[in-house]
């Protein structure tokens, strides 16, 4: 098994058709990030809460002295907070902005699984319903042996532009109802 | 009307009949024409007779009593003189008597005295004998007593020696069986103390196999994000991401062989906490058993020392009562010497009368001087103040010369 990994490893080094992606559990449901996109993975904790923001938004985390905002995936996308464990942790993703910059944004996800390595031709386009979700949130879905991958599309789901207008409005609404 | 009846029936009747109808007819006639003169005459005659019977019946009376009369006086006369003979012969017998008294009364009253004084003396020995031997009596018995205090006393001391040696002995002995108790329970509570040094062992076991497991999820951790910055090092960091890969699956191996640990952990940690406990339970039930055996050992024991104790109150008052009858006894033989008391008064006064004795036998008349003499020499000879207040009491009215020499 080792050597065929390894045979495996080798041979997507030579072809760019393989990508690599970083697999997790959120919401009962299991999903996957482009694995460039990740920057690393921290254990849960030392969450900061900020007051007046929506749920979706954690909170803040100091990451070696820079202050990155925290997400809750499950939050995002099925409106229902991460039950803490012991295998919650934070993935710290880098989204690119339209300041041709990239923002380092943490996502709490209920487990962290593998680094899976999938060929292009395993990969389907998104179905048009029969998830839970918004279709447009999934960039594709993996065909593995026993189960179906999601693969997000972070630009859509960790949309800084899109997160940021969540909270003006939320912010609004709080100041309409004072 | 019954007249004319008579005559109609008489016409029928004998001649006699007709005589006697004649008669009364010829008596109612007269009746009839004197009727009323009878009854004045009637009266007239009884009165007469009524009269002389009582003359003739208050003569006779009279008589009577006159005759009566001299009878009694004549009977009088003869009793008077038959009470005046018996008198003068009374007289006479009495005069006799006191002659012959006269006659008789020295000679027979120093033999009496004399009997006096020899019974006086017999009384005097026999009681003196009696005495002396009720003492000697009394003598033995309160040596016998004497003895069996001595006994008593020894079994006394012995008794409450060996009683005190016993006791003290069955202490010490049932101590020793405490102690062993004592020790059996002290490795008991060892076993007890190293199966809670497992249970202990194996909690830590679990806290050091649950760090394992932390250290193995950190090891995941770290993993991935070995393999991350593998693939963000894009084809150099290939070889990087398969060591990444196996460090994994070994961080996963560990985890579970950690779990798997953990489990037959529980499963041993039950079964210790289960045997300490029946340990811990088994081992108070032994305290409390011993504690039970104490206290009815050294409830024996106490009653044990209250027997003793009872024991030796008992000869001890066995000694006392003892004692007490000795103390008696020799009370008593204190008192016998009341006889020799007895003996000084018959002495004296057996000493009296034969003086007395002397007085008759010199044929002189008993003069009072003389027995007043008599009587001080005896108040003299008394060495008892009792014998001087009863001599006193007997004759309050003489007078006696104190001797003041009193002997006891």
């Amino acid at each position: 098994m080792q050597l065929s990994q390894a045979t495996l490893t080798h041979q997507t080094a030579i072809s760019p058709s393989f990508k690599q992606y970083l697999t997790f559990n959120t919401g009962g449901e299991c999903y996957a990030l482009g694995i460039l996109l990740v920057k690393e993975i921290i254990e849960f904790g030392g969450i900061t809460k900020i007051p007046l923001m929506p749920t979706f938004v954690r909170g803040v985390i100091n990451l070696r002295g820079a202050v990155v905002p925290v997400i809750d995936l499950s939050a995002r996308l099925y409106g229902k907070c991460v039950d803490e464990g012991k295998r919650t942790c934070i993935v710290i993703v880098e989204v690119p902005n339209n300041a041709d910059g990239v923002t380092e944004l943490g996502v709490v996800v209920d487990g962290v699984n593998e680094v899976l390595e999938l060929n292009s031709a395993e990969l389907t386009a998104p179905p048009q319903f029969g998830s839970k979700i918004r279709t447009d949130f999934i960039e594709a879905m993996a065909r593995l042996s026993d189960r179906l991958l999601m693969i997000l599309a972070p630009e859509k789901v960790l949309s800084v532009e899109e997160m940021a207008s969540l909270v003006a409005v939320t912010e609004h609404v709080n100041n309409q109802e004072h | 009307m019954n007249t004319v009846k008579l005559i109609a029936s008489s016409n029928a009747d004998s001649a006699s009949e007709w005589l006697i109808i004649t008669f009364i007819q010829k008596s109612l006639r007269y009746l009839h024409r004197y009727g009323v003169v009878l009854p004045y005459l009637l009266l007239g005659l009884t009165l007469g007779f009524v009269l002389a019977a009582f003359w003739c019946i208050w003569s006779i009376l009279i008589a009577a009593f006159l005759l009566v009369a001299w009878g009694l006086e004549r009977q009088l006369y003869v009793e008077l003189q038959e009470v005046k003979f018996a008198y003068l012969q009374q007289v006479a017998a009495n005069e006799h008597l006191q002659q012959q008294i006269t006659q008789q009364s020295d000679n027979g009253l120093a033999e009496l005295l004399s009997t006096l004084c020899q019974q006086i003396e017999l009384a005097r020995g026999d009681a003196n004998n009696a005495v002396t031997g009720l003492t000697a009596d009394f003598q033995f018995i309160y040596d016998a007593l004497d003895h069996s205090i001595h006994l008593a006393n020894n079994a006394s001391a012995q008794f409450g020696q060996n009683d005190a040696g016993f006791a003290k002995d069955s202490k010490v002995e049932l101590a020793n069986v405490i102690k062993a108790l004592n020790a059996a329970l002290a490795s008991k509570s060892e076993l007890v103390q190293s199966v809670n040094y497992v249970s202990e062992t194996a909690t830590e076991l679990m806290t050091q196999t649950a760090s394992i497991q932390k250290i193995s999820k950190e090891i995941n951790l770290l993993s991935l994000n070995a393999s991350i910055e593998a693939a963000r090092a894009g084809a150099a960091g290939r070889g990087f991401a398969v060591v990444a890969e196996r460090v994994r699956e070994l961080s996963d191996i560990t985890a579970e062989a950690a779990n798997l640990i953990i489990q037959r952990m529980h499963t041993l940690m039950s079964a210790v906490g289960a045997s300490s406990t029946k340990l811990s339970a088994s081992q108070q039930q032994d305290q409390h058993i011993l504690i039970e055996a104490e206290q009815k050992i050294s409830a024996v024991l106490e009653q044990m020392n209250g027997v003793n104790q009872q024991l030796n109150d008992n000869v001890h008052a066995l000694e006392q009562n003892a004692a007490t009858v000795q103390q008696k006894v020799a009370t008593a033989l204190m008192q016998f010497q009341f006889q020799d008391r007895v003996s000084q008064k018959l002495g004296h006064t057996a000493d009296a009368l034969g003086q007395i004795q002397l007085l008759l036998g010199s044929e002189q008349a008993l003069n009072k001087n003389q027995i007043t003499a008599i009587s001080e020499q005896l108040y003299a000879s008394y060495t008892m103040k009792e014998e001087r207040d009863s001599h006193q009491g007997a004759a309050s009215n003489t007078t006696h010369v104190e001797n003041e020499i009193t002997f006891f």
